[in-house]
């Protein structure tokens, strides 16, 4: 094998390209089917044939000889004598497989097997081309050059002996259409390498001319190599085999060797008697034909291997230039416009470097500049500015690299794929010019092709099923990339089957992820998070292209290595689209600067959900220990909790603003004082929390971040947040590499070397996941006795006194500052011009007893109530929180027209809001009007309704607002306490209403109880819920509910109650 | 012993202290030598492991070369001293490294002849991260194996 790795690396990078594109135009040629396009099986033949002679060339024998025969075969397609069909094409790419292989490893090629892909080509001929195309074409033909002029020593036209292997097929087809057959000498070192041309462009070039049949090396003419009058050849001598059109001249002109270097060759073939004798017999005969050479004495010989001979003298046809083969030039020409310098990575990774450092020295200086306000430097700043961003975008152009890289695997990949499934897919791909940086494209391989074959095995449905819901039998995958806001967006959709919610969640259940009753309040997006857990195939089958457990968690994982993020969105019998985002480039990351102890750290944003800021005061409320390990309670969820300076074991350091000095911190945790403080807190510690300078401080906040690490969520509790930043991500040393915590580091503004936090590293430094999962479960269930009251967003407000209003967030549309001069009496109302609409304001001191608003105060606030078709708000001094609560209530002590009841928060008495009520009191006219007819038929209503409903809150306003319709009403705690009255009531009762989520027995076990129950299965049963997604739904439909409702929906409810009724025929 | 101190008849060597004992390290694997630069705690890392530094935009490690070849010094690591060497020839990088030492002490040139192979065990220090000892008459410069150091 040639041991050059110029010559031999450039062979190997275009022929990778040849590859990729030939694996595309198969694909092609198959779907042309009996319409062959001569043009395209010409591009694949002339791309295997390239790499056919510049395996030659380099003296890769098994890579010649295998696409040699793929060569012979597209002839063969060329010249219709074969047409493929999809099972020719299948063992064709399995071929160019084998072809791959071998070109990525050029030098273990020679010691590949090649005989069973050899073999299969030859079966797949055998089979489907006529058996004496077949043998003319695998009959190769041995042409010996041999220099005869002996005698003419001095002659530099030395070509030597050689032997050409070609096909007899070629040969008879070349001298059909004309052409005339030349060998001449070409030095790889000389006519290539130092010219400048690949060992593949000048094949191509060769090809312009005509075919380049056969190249060899000459023997002799390295022999010769220290020959003085042969100075001029180089040490790697090729003696090359051309059938063209062309004259020698122009050939010998548009190659750039001299005209002593080639010579025409005629074949005419001698009919020796030897041949005759020999027709029949099995063994190789050597007949020698005479070439006679015009020009310079050298004979062609063509030896016969085998018992096929040509039986009759060939004439060679003029050459006629008019012909196909005529060369390129445009071709030729772009060739050369795209110049191209292959540089070393290395190199370009220390540019990139280097251009890093110079932004980070161009900020520091620039901010030098800006403080010293001079003209001069200012605009020389401005220059320097200028230039670096300049430079360190085009250097980062440098790493960039089309993502049509990748993409252009996957026709073959679903091809692949469908066929083997049965099943039609349709790929397409957009924005294969899409660029992303070197290193991405690589990492995206892997997950894409995972996705990729998700899709086609678990999306897309098989054609009968298909055409059965009414689709198109062929399934459509589309592969598409295109940037949005700075990020790159790559999604794969298919138009398959979607992902089963519900089977998601089931397994979520039996793999005790989350329990059954989270499942059936989860919602359909974060059910679709799942499916990037470790361990969850939904496959109902295991298949050997998907579904083995391993998936779209490792492709989750992949994907956050490059810094981007996966996000699935599926609907059921509509199909998945899953959208990748990734950053344009890894090396420079918005990140979130920490401090802990005296050092700061630096988390990538890609990483952060949010940042929680919580006041001493609410640790007690908001952090809970379950034995060792911190747990925070955010909104819903239970987060398990870590330290910096714990996790990094660094001194727990904070800054004492006030002292202005670093104090240690003896709390080794923040609950320890928690519990200290929870029981009797000393006068002292009371009147430090009300002091504003307390609250203000950073003493008494916690900053905790909240972090994704692969599946889990958790928070990290940093000393102080520093800020935002651009950082440049340097790599750590070798000797750092094992520290799981850090992904790398970067310098800051002031040059000190900040590390990078590795978010995984850090939960598994910690041991996270083994300690908490479990335990958070765990700890959920004992929680739900408390935790079974439902908790309801309120938005709080007050008008000064010691005493806070309350109303429904549900029944707010939204919260505005108002200017007190802007509102005007109309008609003894309070109004104001909202936007385009005149906006009646309640004043509550009218209705209720609470103090009035301050009305001198230029700054009031409104609350915008949400009732259809109409502009009311709620005017009030002061607008205090938006907070869940618990809406357990006391209903008597201060019920009044407006108000539901009331309850104490934080020692404060706060007082819940009718808002219906309230409305009805400004103005009757303005609330919703009873449809009269049932007005009418309300006289004599009879109906009982019964409610179940744990919020007291909920169920006085349900009750009264169906008693207000008329009907009857029973209503109660629970589940249980509502069948038991069922049971005793059970006459009466016409309608079941049911929240669901209730403490001993909640709704839907009690629906699915009295659907089971024969004297209560009659019975209608709603199910009444504050948010109504569609598993919810289906949950209830499964355990028997009628109808799903959202609560505080009035007339919604009324309309429903009204119609189950008069259904009924009770009313 | 290397095969470098063979072919050479006289080598240049950077010496420094570590506590009392003077150690050498040959001059052509020194890059430059830094005086009071800010060593970045690496927390949860190796004893060795002083940590890292801003080289000029390269992240550099440092090593604490005391606790590597646990030499005794009480000179407390105020004021830090960190010679830069080239490993690139080393690992096949081109990564650098830094040594967190003492104090810096003379260039000096020494016979090759001069350096004895040195004891299993020298001073109460692993005698694997040596290359030899050369004998002066202020006591013993001991010349550090860098291959055996950044492994």
């Amino acid at each position: 094998m040639l041991d050059d790795d110029e010559i031999l690396n450039d062979f190997v990078q275009e022929s990778k390209e040849y590859l990729e594109d030939i694996e595309n135009e198969f694909l092609e040629i198959e779907q042309n089917g009996q319409n062959i396009d001569e043009d395209l099986v010409n591009k694949v033949f002339r791309k295997l044939h390239t790499i056919k002679g510049g395996a030659g060339f380099v003296g890769l024998i098994k890579i010649k000889e295998l696409s040699h025969e793929l060569e012979s075969i597209l002839n063969l397609i060329r010249n219709r004598e074969f047409i493929p069909n999809s099972e020719n094409i299948d063992q064709m790419l399995s071929a160019i497989d084998v072809l791959r292989q071998m070109v990525f490893n050029p030098h273990d090629s020679e010691e590949v097997d090649i005989t069973e892909p050899l073999a299969r080509l030859k079966k797949l001929l055998d089979s489907n081309v006529a058996q004496d195309v077949v043998e003319v074409l695998e009959h190769t033909v041995e042409i010996e050059s041999k220099n005869i002029s002996s005698s003419d020593k001095s002659a530099n036209s030395e070509i030597g002996i050689n032997n050409f292997e070609v096909s007899q097929y070629d040969i008879e087809n070349h001298l059909a259409s004309g052409k005339e057959f030349f060998v001449f000498k070409v030095d790889l070192i000389e006519d290539c390498e130092k010219k400048n041309k690949t060992p593949l462009e000048f094949i191509e070039q060769c090809d312009a001319l005509g075919e380049l049949l056969d190249s060899i090396f000459s023997i002799e003419g390295i022999q010769n190599l220290d020959q003085s009058e042969l100075g001029s050849v180089g040490n790697m001598p090729l003696i090359c085999l051309l059938a063209s059109h062309y004259s020698l001249e122009s050939i010998a002109k548009e190659l750039n060797i001299s005209l002593d270097k080639i010579h025409q060759v005629n074949p005419i073939l001698d009919m020796g008697d030897a041949i005759v004798e020999n027709e029949q017999s099995q063994e190789v005969s050597q007949v020698e034909t005479q070439l006679v050479n015009s020009n310079s004495e050298v004979e062609v010989a063509i030896l016969e291997k085998s018992n096929e001979v040509l039986t009759q003298e060939i004439e060679v046809a003029p050459p006629n230039l008019e012909s196909s083969e005529k060369p390129k030039e445009e071709k030729k020409k772009s060739k050369k416009a795209d110049a191209t310098v292959r540089i070393n990575l290395n190199l370009l990774d220390q540019l990139m470097t280097l251009a890093g450092e110079l932004v980070l020295g161009r900020n520091q200086m620039m901010q030098i500049v800006s403080e010293r306000k001079d003209a001069d430097l200012n605009l020389i700043g401005q220059k320097i500015n200028a230039v670096t961003t300049e430079l360190q975008g085009t250097i980062m152009q440098t790493r960039m690299q089309q993502i049509g890289d990748v993409f252009n695997r996957y026709p073959r990949v679903v091809r692949d794929l469908s066929k083997k499934l049965g099943k039609k897919i349709e790929l397409s791909i957009e924005g294969n010019d899409v660029e992303l940086d070197r290193t991405m494209i690589e990492s995206l391989a892997d997950p894409l092709t995972h996705i990729i074959r998700n899709s086609i095995d678990h999306g897309i449905e098989l054609p009968n099923d298909r055409v059965k819901s009414g689709k198109v039998p062929e399934g459509s995958l589309l592969l598409k990339a295109y940037h949005e806001s700075g990020l790159v967006h790559i999604v794969i959709k298919d138009d398959g089957k979607g992902i089963d919610k519900a089977r998601i969640k089931q397994k979520a259940v039996e793999k005790k992820l989350i329990t059954a009753e989270e499942a059936l309040k989860m919602r359909d997006d974060e059910a679709l998070s799942y499916i990037f857990h470790p361990g969850l195939s939904t496959a109902e089958k295991v298949s050997d292209i998907s579904g083995r457990g391993v998936g779209m968690d490792v492709v989750k994982t992949n994907i956050s290595q490059i810094g981007g993020s996966v996000e699935i969105q599926s609907d059921q019998g509509v199909g998945t689209t899953i959208v990748i985002k990734l950053p344009l480039t890894l090396a420079i990351i918005p990140s979130l600067v920490v401090r802990s102890g005296q050092e700061r750290y630096a988390i990538p944003q890609v990483n952060i959900v949010e940042l929680v800021r919580i006041k001493a005061n609410d640790l007690s409320q908001k952090i809970e220990k379950i034995k060792e390990s911190e747990v925070f309670r955010l909104r819903d969820k239970l987060l398990p909790l870590l330290r910096l300076s714990k996790v990094l074991n660094d001194g727990s350091c904070y800054y004492d603003p006030l002292a202005k000095d670093l104090k240690k911190n003896e709390r080794s945790n923040i609950i320890d004082r928690r519990s200290k403080n929870s029981d009797e807190p000393s006068a002292e510690i009371l009147e430090q929390r009300k002091g504003e300078q307390r609250r203000k401080s950073p003493l008494n906040t916690y900053e905790i971040i909240v972090l994704r690490a692969g599946e889990y969520e958790y928070g990290l509790i940093v000393d102080a947040v520093v800020n935002f930043e651009e950082i440049v991500v340097k790599p750590l040393g070798r000797h750092l590499k094992k520290y799981l915590c850090y992904s790398g580091a970067t310098i800051m503004g002031n040059g000190e070397v900040a590390l990078i936090l590795d978010t995984v590293g850090i939960a598994e430094q910690s041991k996270l996941k083994t300690i908490n999962i479990d335990e958070l479960i765990k700890k959920n269930d004992t929680n739900k006795n408390y935790d079974k009251h439902e908790k309801v967003p309120f938005a709080f407000l007050s008008n000064g006194g010691n005493q806070q209003l309350a109303i429904p967030l549900s029944k707010v549309s939204r919260l505005d500052k108002i200017n007190s001069q802007s509102i005007e009496e109309i008609m003894g109302k309070s109004t104001i011009q909202y936007f385009d609409q005149t906006m009646t304001l309640i004043e509550l001191d009218q209705y209720i007893n609470v103090p009035p608003v301050d009305k001198s105060q230029e700054n009031l606030f409104v609350i915008l109530l949400k009732i259809p078709n109409q502009c009311i708000g709620v005017l009030t001094q002061e607008l205090r929180d938006i907070k869940e609560i618990n809406t357990t209530m006391d209903v008597g002590t201060f019920k009044s027209k407006g108000v539901v009841g009331s309850t104490i928060i934080d020692g404060i008495t706060t007082l819940f809001l009718d808002v219906y009520e309230l409305i009805d009191l400004v103005d009757p006219s303005l609330s919703a009007p009873k449809d009269p007819i049932q007005s009418q038929k309300n006289k004599d209503e009879t109906a009982t309704i019964l409610i179940a409903e744990d919020s007291d809150f909920f169920r006085a306003q349900i009750k009264k607002f169906l008693k207000d319709e008329g009907y009857h009403v029973l209503d109660y705690e629970n589940g249980k306490l509502a069948f038991d009255g069922l049971i005793q009531n059970l006459s009466k009762v016409d309608l079941v209403m049911t929240d669901i989520e209730m403490p001993e027995m909640d709704g839907l076990e009690l629906a699915a109880a009295i659907k089971k129950d024969a004297r209560t299965q009659h019975l209608n049963v709603f199910t009444l819920t504050t948010l109504a997604g569609d598993d919810d739904r289906q949950k209830g439909v499964e355990a028997g509910v009628d109808e799903y409702m959202v609560k505080l929906d009035k007339d919604l409810v009324i309309s429903k109650v009204r119609e189950y009724l008069n259904r009924l025929g009770v009313s | 012993m290397n095969n470098l101190l063979e072919s050479q008849s006289t080598i240049r060597v950077a010496t420094f202290y570590i506590g009392n004992q003077l150690l050498g390290i040959d001059i052509s694997k020194v890059q430059e030598i830094n005086n009071d630069i800010k060593i970045s705690n690496v927390p949860l890392s190796d004893e060795i492991i002083a940590g890292v530094i801003n080289l000029r935009g390269e992240i550099v490690t440092v090593l604490n070369l005391k606790e590597k070849l646990q030499i005794d010094s009480d000179f407390g690591n105020e004021k830090k001293t960190v010679l830069i060497i080239k490993s690139d020839e080393l690992n096949n990088s081109h990564e650098r490294t830094g040594f967190l030492v003492d104090k810096v002490a003379d260039v000096i040139e020494i016979q090759t002849k001069e350096i004895e192979s040195s004891p299993a065990n020298l001073v109460g220090i692993d005698g694997k991260y040596f290359e030899g000892v050369c004998k002066f008459e202020q006591g013993l410069l001991i010349l550090i194996d860098l291959n055996e150091i950044l492994k």
